[in-house]
């Protein structure tokens, strides 16, 4: 155990001298290094919730912890995405003492599908919770099965399952074992109409191998399938989300009213799990520890100017169900629109001296179809791979005379057309954060200046 | 131009199934038939000018390799009879002797072996007689002993105990480990195809081709860079 103390007390110390910086995942790297088996040997709470998943994993962590600290908990979080060993590490060193006693009630930990295996060995969560699973980046979760893999080799026979029944794949984690929890939406909530995605991680029977026929689907693989061959279906759900209430921000579960934190259906479901997995704790007052979060601002942001809504969502770019579903919002937002779609992550310019960017296969995965929504005037799409980008838009059969190629984005507000626009939508990954600041910026400045 | 789509239901990973809706836009008299798993295959019993399989998930090649079983001769007179067959990424595996321990096709010499351990994933550059081709591996797989290699590679990191081939061709039977979709990101190779498939005047829009010359440019680049 010295090694653990020095990996402790060290780490401690890094993380005192930086000012308890949340931003920096060092202090778990230093305990890590030093003692490789710092997350087997450091306390634990008495509950601990993993979260995983391909989309919603790190909004639905945030929302758990958040409500948690509002019932007066203490706890033990990477609620920062930091969902690797480092930022794990750092979450833990936090909460205990230098004598490694545990500070916190509870722990709430984000972790990544691919590395379940041996992280969740070393947590031993009481419950897993798994949002939803679906294709992802091609270059790192290759495929759905590949993700259930990893994701098995890791779970630990204790732990009970909180998972979405609406989602085959996710549910058939549960299989062969007992004590799994499943949250759903009843269709008649679920009230958006689907359309016909391009990607579906499940076509068919796992059990008989006959093509699933579709009862209802919600959006890509997730809704109600059943096998016309043998039967197989989706398992019945434990927590139903049976309505939603626009006007008093309500949604319904199992007949329990909770304050609605987000309008869109995929932080409804974040928030139907989180409420699953809270009330199997036994956590008392969810509904008002709910009604007292924040929505985080990081993926939607909007900013009206000159009569114009600005609006900031975010699309994480390789993965296409995400894009997809932000697309999908995007359509409908009210208005006449511009669509700014800034995707693509350049990474090796500096190595190579060229632009070759990450892989372009996954945008043929995007359901852009959507784009051909009446509503939208106008597709800007910025990034050196704006030419794959226009032959998919050819192929998707959208007016390619509405679309407008920028390389660079310093460039793509020159070429805003404004004329009875009510909104621009700039759907946007996760890492340009810096760059969409500024485009928002230039878009004010062309917006004052035209009126 | 008679298209069939061998198992759409999952052999449709990485975009893949976009290579058919580019033959679409670019060929005018066509028919495509997308055969499901329990569906007799149409080259079977009519006529067909081009088989495509697309990349699929491992344990789902074991479903294509028992779903063309029962039409393995037919499947071969269609190869030796020089009628195409596409098909990319780990379809190609289910037409060698064995994946790992399991029989497959045994249409050509040569077998696959997995490596779960982690996901491959890499660019791969290549060259076919004139034809420059760009991709991209992602895969848990690779093949040795491969007796008819479809590509020379030029840069990227391949697999398999030759890794400066990839691919097998043989009359016209194309099958290459690399997923793009490939039709879209190489159109000279389709063009190609095309032609031996007496399609003529495949006019290729101006983007098509300029997204080709791009990566074409910067895969190349990278090439000098490690020359």
């Amino acid at each position: 155990m010295i090694r653990f103390y020095l990996a402790l007390w060290l780490s401690k110390f890094y993380y005192f001298l930086t000012g308890h910086s949340n931003k920096d995942d060092k202090p778990g790297v230093i305990a890590n290094k030093i003692d490789p088996d710092f997350l087997k040997k450091v306390a634990k709470p008495k509950i601990t919730i993993c979260i995983t998943g391909t989309n919603g994993k790190t909004t639905t962590t945030n929302l758990v912890t958040a409500i948690l600290k509002n019932t007066n908990r203490r706890v033990i979080a990477n609620f920062e995405g930091a969902n690797f060993r480092p930022g794990i590490c750092k979450a833990y060193m936090r909460e205990v003492s230098i004598f490694n006693k545990c500070k916190a009630d509870i722990a709430v930990i984000e972790f990544d599908e691919i590395t379940a295996n041996p992280y969740l060995a070393y947590l031993k969560p009481n419950y897993v919770l798994v949002t939803n699973l679906s294709s992802d980046t091609m270059k790192r979760n290759a495929h759905t099965d590949y993700i259930l893999d990893c994701i098995k080799k890791g779970l630990n026979d204790e732990a009970s399952l909180v998972l979405n029944a609406d989602d085959l794949i996710t549910s058939s984690l549960g299989e062969g074992r007992d004590n799994n929890i499943y949250f759903s939406f009843t269709k008649e909530a679920y009230d958006e109409k689907a359309y016909d995605s391009l990607v579906k991680d499940i076509r068919i029977c796992p059990k008989c191998h006959s093509l699933l026929k579709e009862d209802y689907i919600f959006y890509n693989h997730i809704g109600k399938l059943t096998c016309p061959n043998c039967g197989y279906t989706n398992p019945k759900a434990d927590y139903l989300l049976n309505k939603i209430d626009y006007k008093n921000n309500t949604i319904d579960i199992n007949g329990i009213n909770y304050p609605m934190i987000n309008n869109s259906k995929f932080n409804i479901y974040n928030e139907l799990s989180a409420i699953a997995v809270l009330s199997e704790i036994g956590i008392e007052n969810l509904d008002q520890a709910i009604a007292k979060v924040n929505v985080t601002k990081s993926r939607y942001d909007s900013t009206v100017c000159g009569g114009v809504e600005i609006v900031n969502l975010m699309g994480k770019g390789q993965n296409a169900i995400a894009v997809s579903r932000t697309l999908d919002y995007a359509t409908k937002i009210e208005g006449n629109k511009i669509v700014i779609l800034l995707l693509e992550e350049i990474t090796e310019k500096e190595e190579y001296g060229t632009n070759l960017g990450e892989p372009i296969s996954w945008i043929y995965d995007v359901d852009f179809e959507l784009l051909k929504d009446d509503s939208v005037k106008e597709i800007v799409v910025g990034g050196t791979n704006y030419a794959d980008y226009a032959v998919r838009f050819d192929l998707a059969n959208i007016d390619l005379s509405k679309c407008k190629m920028v390389p660079e984005v310093d460039d793509i507000t020159s070429v805003l057309n404004l004329e009875g626009i009510d909104k621009i939508v700039i759907v946007r990954d996760l890492y340009l954060a810096d760059s969409i600041n500024r485009l928002i910026e230039d878009i004010k400045r062309k917006i004052q200046n035209e009126s | 131009m008679k298209v069939e789509v061998l198992y759409p239901e999952i052999a449709n990973l990485y975009g893949c199934q976009f290579d058919i809706e580019f033959i679409k836009k670019y060929v005018a008299d066509i028919e495509v038939y997308y055969t499901n798993l329990n569906d007799k295959p149409h080259f079977s019993y009519e006529d067909i000018d081009l088989i495509y399989l697309g990349h699929l998930k491992e344990d789902d090649q074991c479903l294509v390799i028992q779903a063309l079983k029962p039409y393995q001769d037919d499947l071969t007179n269609y190869i030796e009879n020089e009628k195409m067959v596409f098909c990319v990424g780990n379809a190609l595996e289910v037409f060698l002797t064995k994946i790992d321990d399991i029989d497959a096709l045994a249409i050509f010499k040569g077998y696959a072996k997995r490596d779960f351990s982690s996901h491959y994933y890499a660019r791969l550059f290549t060259q076919y007689n004139d034809l420059k081709l760009v991709g991209y591996l992602s895969n848990f797989s690779y093949a040795n002993d491969i007796e008819y290699p479809f590509a020379k590679v030029l840069n990227g990191k391949n697999r398999g105990n030759h890794p400066e081939y990839d691919g097998i061709h043989y009359k016209n039977f194309f099958g290459t480990y690399m997923i793009g979709p490939m039709f879209v990101m190489n159109p000279l190779l389709f063009k190609h195809l095309m032609e031996i498939l007496k399609v003529e005047n495949v006019k290729l829009t101006k983007d098509v081709l300029e997204a080709y010359d791009n990566r074409l440019n910067a895969f190349e680049t990278v090439l000098k860079f490690y020359q």
